[in-house]
């Protein structure tokens, strides 16, 4: 944890009370006296990955895959700027939350362009993405459950989301249980799986695939999808892919036998609407709700400086 | 060891998945394929057409209707291929989330319905280009 700025531990608060944390030793500590460890230089708030265990497997598998800074690509920026419309002039010098960070692939682009960033994530995909932002001072990562953030009320700028809440018990739940720590005049950025197409037929293919130990599904993913992208013009595997859609994003193998597991391994998998996303943010008092580029379910609002009540 | 495992994985993977399939298939979870609709389409003479009445859909994705007697990948393998003027367009095969959100020639034949976005996503409805349908089998 040297190293990183103060300003990152500052916003931080325990999870029941949100109240600030102090420093004792190889912990943060509750001025209840609720102690949470710092093991391995991550904050701890929960004691376990829970209900997350493919992506613990997928991120620490594949810590670099989707990495802008390692591939030397642009695919994780344009893919951002894609599903919030967010720029650099914008993030500059903001404390951001990127809620559900993984291997980070968000947090690269955020914090590369100058943000100050706390990613939070409830599996143990914390350990790669710190291990990817040890050298960045404006990166904090934290092992943490957005439906109980460990964050003191109203101290970011902006929290992105992007691809996460959907694997949650409940995605409206846990999307309203980040809106306390959005500064009055912030943002909040999320995309969530649309209730269309292929996201459809995974949705029912998840009760199957959630079962299979993640070693086992993982190690059928790097057999089956090279085997199915070497044949991608034949009759019978276009039939394969409309029943069993596998990951096409055209970035790679690596990442598409990533994005096949990460599509298929998780215990949630819920799919909305637009209008559906859309009501959230009305419902919750946020104004300026919409897509940025047209991606669908892709929302971006603000919280109001003066709020009613 | 390693060799073992992997292989074990693949086989005993693929025998439960095939087993979820066919539920699946049986609940009506996952559309079959409409094996009537593919043969139908091979006895009849490859197309050739313009499109036309195109609609905006969403981000980079335009729509048209393409006569319903050709074997799309709804149902198995569509042999349409897109012509922008004379180039015909690349990335056929698309997913409809990838279409919409990057664009750039990506299209596909769902049904009786083409998904699709011009080379450099402008408004095919104004820039003076031709689209035509080609099936090629």
């Amino acid at each position: 944890m040297h190293g990183k700025h103060q300003q990152l531990f500052d916003v931080l608060g325990c999870p029941e009370t949100n109240e600030p944390l102090t420093r004792d030793g190889d912990a943060l500590v509750s001025p209840a006296g609720k102690r949470y460890p710092i093991v391995g230089g991550i904050p701890r708030f929960v004691p376990s990955d829970l209900y997350v265990d493919s992506f613990s497997f997928e991120w620490n598998t594949h810590d670099q895959t989707q990495l802008d800074c390692h591939t030397g690509s642009t695919s994780s920026e344009d893919m951002f700027v894609q599903k919030t419309g967010l720029t650099r002039e914008m993030l500059e010098g903001k404390l951001v939350l990127d809620a559900g960070v993984g291997a980070g692939r968000f947090t690269d682009v955020m914090s590369r362009w100058g943000a100050e960033v706390v990613g939070i994530d409830l599996s143990y995909a914390v350990e790669a993405s710190h291990a990817n932002f040890a050298d960045r001072p404006n990166v904090l990562v934290a092992q943490a459950d957005i439906g109980k953030p460990p964050f003191q009320h109203e101290v970011f700028d902006y929290i992105v989301s992007i691809g996460v809440l959907h694997h949650t018990p409940d995605t409206r739940r846990y999307f309203e249980a980040l809106l306390p720590f959005l500064a009055p005049g912030g943002e909040i950025a999320i995309w969530v799986y649309p209730r269309e197409g292929e996201y459809v037929t995974r949705s029912h293919w998840i009760p199957f695939t959630r079962r299979i130990p993640k070693k086992m599904f993982y190690q059928w993913c790097r057999w089956y999808v090279p085997w199915m992208k070497r044949r991608k013009d034949k009759a019978f595997v276009t039939a394969c892919q409309r029943m069993f859609p596998i990951s096409t994003q055209e970035l790679g193998l690596e990442n598409d036998i990533l994005d096949t597991f990460d599509a298929y391994s998780p215990y949630y998998h819920w799919i909305h609407s637009l209008d559906e996303v859309v009501g959230w943010y009305e419902a919750n008092g946020l104004t300026d709700a919409g897509t940025p580029h047209g991606v669908s379910t892709s929302v971006r609002g603000r919280k109001p400086v003066a709020r009613g009540g | 060891m390693k060799t073992l495992f992997r292989w074990f994985s693949i086989v005993t993977v693929t025998v439960y998945l095939s087993l979820s399939l066919a539920y699946l298939l049986v609940r009506g979870r996952v559309a079959r394929p409409k094996l009537g609709r593919i043969l139908r389409s091979r006895l009849r003479r490859p197309y050739r057409g313009e499109i036309a009445e195109i609609q905006h859909e969403d981000g980079h994705c335009f729509v048209a209707r393409v006569p319903g007697h050709i074997a799309s990948d709804e149902e198995a393998f569509s042999h349409l291929v897109l012509m922008e003027g004379d180039e015909p367009l690349p990335n056929a095969h698309s997913a409809h989330a990838e279409i919409r959100r990057l664009g750039n020639g990506r299209y596909s034949h769902w049904g009786d319905t083409l998904y699709f976005s011009t080379s450099d996503n402008t408004d095919p409805r104004n820039n003076s280009r031709k689209y035509a349908i080609v099936e090629d089998r």
